[in-house]
């Protein structure tokens, strides 16, 4: 799926073409290996956004990349690379919230180890942290995959609505309308279960404690 | 009266810390008396969580597996036009389908009916078929056959039996070894469910038995059912479960459930990185034992197999290998024992050996604690009280943890604030209230004054 640009931008963006992009076509080790170097961060960081926590990350990462390899001949530098590669990565992410292939737990090897090691005083804070992430990730798998990459992408990631459309492959009125309905589904799983908001309460009024 | 609808925007701009002090306060009077914007405020808030989250991270040997599995991609041509391509899956599966239902029927029709629905069938000659993915398919093979599975080419001598998942990704194995050739670039990772393990694969070629992986190309990953990682095996490698058991059995109960790492031989696959430090250990094995033994039957060790079998001489090396050099097991035994003597040098010599040699994560919560204890008995109190709270920290799901919170806890009551000793016990018994200390805590909690 790829990002329309207005002309002017096409250019610009056609001009920005990565020196490797006609290496990884010829399926060339060399620029494969760039091109992995490059973007392996931007995809986990958006497997781990909308997936969770799972030991399936590099499972992800890779089908992301053979299927980003597999379809390069199809980019045609109206968007950054950046943003195709994003948007394939979406592809598989949701995919796999579909395929209702997870598993919820996180191994502690997962887990960055520079979160560990903060020098953050209270543990039972980052023990908070991580039992509100998995109880709230237990809320999303309830919400449909497609709503869930939408809400997510919107709320959390920050990004307009256009983008989203975009990157899901969906139209302005489709991303609006699901992230709305995740966002009601949402806010009613969320009321079902006061305990969570007590402990989203308890845990911001220490975090607020913390930086005043 | 503040409507909800202007409520929203101070309710985002306080989950933010952007508010002003006058526009929390009115929210908070707004929120005593409305529960739709305390639902919204909290979903908000819960939003938020999510956002701070950090991001998980590969580690860099998984980086290093993903890059080799993307350049050793085969070469093939993007031919097939977008529509088309959308419909191919589809057109394939079917053509699967029609094909396994004429094989079936064929099958049935002959009486002879070696491959059918679950726990129905045995094989008497021969075969080569192709699986679909509607339904489970189980072989249970009197004699040697083969059949192809979404993208992976599966041979199995007589007597093997397993049973091939829907979908062609997930083969359960019930007894005798299968020889399986996974063909890259397939839809996810190739699983082999064995009683005890799991193997997991991208793209590679190997066999697998009730008790033994041997890769014969590319890389394979052992995993434990509950998904805890038991070694990585590189093409000539072979792992055991046997080896792996009895270095198990040496040591005490609580340690069964992390199993150490696995007994290799070491052949790094030609052309791909290391697969973690199992590789370079098992290679510095390799090098040793050559020095003892000799230029001759080193050969003999490291001789890359391709797809020949592992030769008798080269498992009674690999044997060699694995009874001189000690597990990560044995090690913090070893290190338990010459802390109850008071040896600390030792016991940190041990701890370091044990780190180095690719333990669990439930070993690496042992050997947290061990140092933590080494420390304590150095007497330096400061320091093992900052041990044990990382490793409640780090391992605070596992039994180590659960120990280490209740040591800082003992700790504090005997050095520290009695406050900070309360809360400590506090934290205890609210995070394991059916823990093992938790009637010592209780009297502790008791005993120790309140502020």
């Amino acid at each position: 799926m790829a990002v329309r640009r207005d002309p002017e931008a096409l250019k610009a963006g056609e001009a920005e073409r990565p020196a490797w992009l006609a290496g990884c076509c010829a399926r060339e080790p060399a620029a494969i290996a760039a091109m992995f170097r490059e973007h392996c961060v931007t995809v986990e960081r958006m497997i781990s956004r909308l997936v969770g926590s799972t030991p399936d990350l590099e499972d992800l990462v890779q089908t992301t990349f053979v299927e980003a390899i597999r379809t390069i001949n199809r980019y045609r530098g109206e968007a950054s690379f950046a943003t195709w590669i994003t948007s394939v990565a979406v592809h598989v992410a949701q995919h796999h919230l579909r395929a209702g292939r997870l598993r919820r737990h996180a191994p502690l090897d997962l887990v960055p180890e520079e979160r560990l090691a903060s020098s953050t005083p209270d543990i039972e804070v980052q023990l908070d942290e991580r039992r509100l992430s998995g109880r709230l990730h237990a809320l999303l798998d309830r919400i449909p995959a497609r709503q869930r990459v939408a809400l997510l992408l919107f709320t959390i990631d920050g990004r307009p609505v256009e983008e989203v459309a975009a990157l899901t492959g969906a139209s302005q009125t489709t991303t609006r309308s699901r992230v709305f309905l995740a966002r009601r589904a949402l806010r009613a799983l969320i009321s079902a279960d006061p305990d969570l908001s007590q402990m989203a309460e308890s845990l911001f009024g220490r975090r607020r404690e913390g930086t005043s | 009266m503040t409507s909800c609808r202007q409520m929203r925007d101070a309710i985002v701009a306080t989950v933010r810390r952007q508010a002003s002090d006058a526009d929390r306060l009115r929210l908070e009077q707004h929120l005593s008396v409305c529960a739709a914007c305390r639902a919204e405020k909290a979903r908000w808030l819960l939003m938020e969580q999510l956002g701070e989250q950090a991001p998980q991270r590969l580690p860099s040997d998984a980086r290093a597996r993903v890059l080799c599995h993307l350049t050793s991609l085969p070469e093939q041509e993007d031919a097939v036009g977008g529509k088309a391509r959308r419909f191919l899956p589809l057109l394939l599966a079917s053509t699967a389908t029609v094909g396994v239902a004429f094989v079936l029927l064929a099958v049935r029709g002959r009486h002879d009916s070696a491959i059918g629905a679950a726990g129905r069938d045995d094989a008497h000659r021969p075969r080569q078929m192709s699986v679909g993915e509607e339904r489970a398919i189980t072989v249970q093979a009197q004699m040697a056959g083969a059949i192809d599975s979404a993208g992976a080419h599966i041979a199995y001598p007589a007597n093997a039996s397993f049973s091939v998942q829907p979908g062609g990704r997930q083969v359960d194995l019930y007894a005798g070894e299968i020889d399986v050739d996974v063909a890259p670039g397939g839809a996810g990772r190739f699983r082999v469910l064995a009683p005890h393990f799991t193997v997991e694969v991208l793209g590679t070629h190997f066999l697998v038995g009730l008790d033994r992986v041997e890769t014969l190309h590319g890389i394979v990953r052992v995993v434990e059912p509950s998904g805890q990682e038991l070694a990585v095996v590189s093409a000539g490698q072979t792992w055991r479960l046997h080896d792996m058991r009895e270095s198990s059995d040496t040591h005490a109960r609580q340690t069964r459930e992390s199993l150490p790492g696995a007994a290799l031989a070491a052949h790094p696959a030609p052309g791909c990185p290391p697969a973690g430090p199992v590789v370079s250990r098992n290679a510095a094995r390799t090098r040793r034992v050559a020095s003892v033994a000799g230029a001759d039957s080193f050969a003999a060790v490291a001789r890359p197999v391709g797809s020949e079998r592992i030769p008798a001489s080269r498992a009674a090396a690999e044997q060699a290998i694995e009874t001189t050099y000690p597990s990560a097991d044995q090690l913090l035994a070893e290190a338990r024992t010459v802390l109850a003597g008071g040896d600390t040098q030792r016991t940190r010599e041990c701890i370091a050996g044990a780190l180095d040699a690719r333990p669990t994560t439930r070993q690496r919560a042992m050997a947290e604690l061990l140092s933590a204890d080494t420390l304590l008995v150095e007497s330096r109190y400061d320091e093992a009280l900052a041990a044990y709270r990382r490793t409640v920290n780090r391992f605070g799901e596992y039994p180590e943890g659960e120990t280490a919170a209740f040591a800082l806890a003992q700790l504090l009551c005997e050095r520290g604030p009695p406050a900070e000793a309360r809360v400590a016990l506090d934290r205890y018994l609210a995070r394991y209230p059916t823990g093992r200390f938790v009637e010592e805590a209780g009297k502790k909690l008791a005993k120790t004054p309140a502020p």
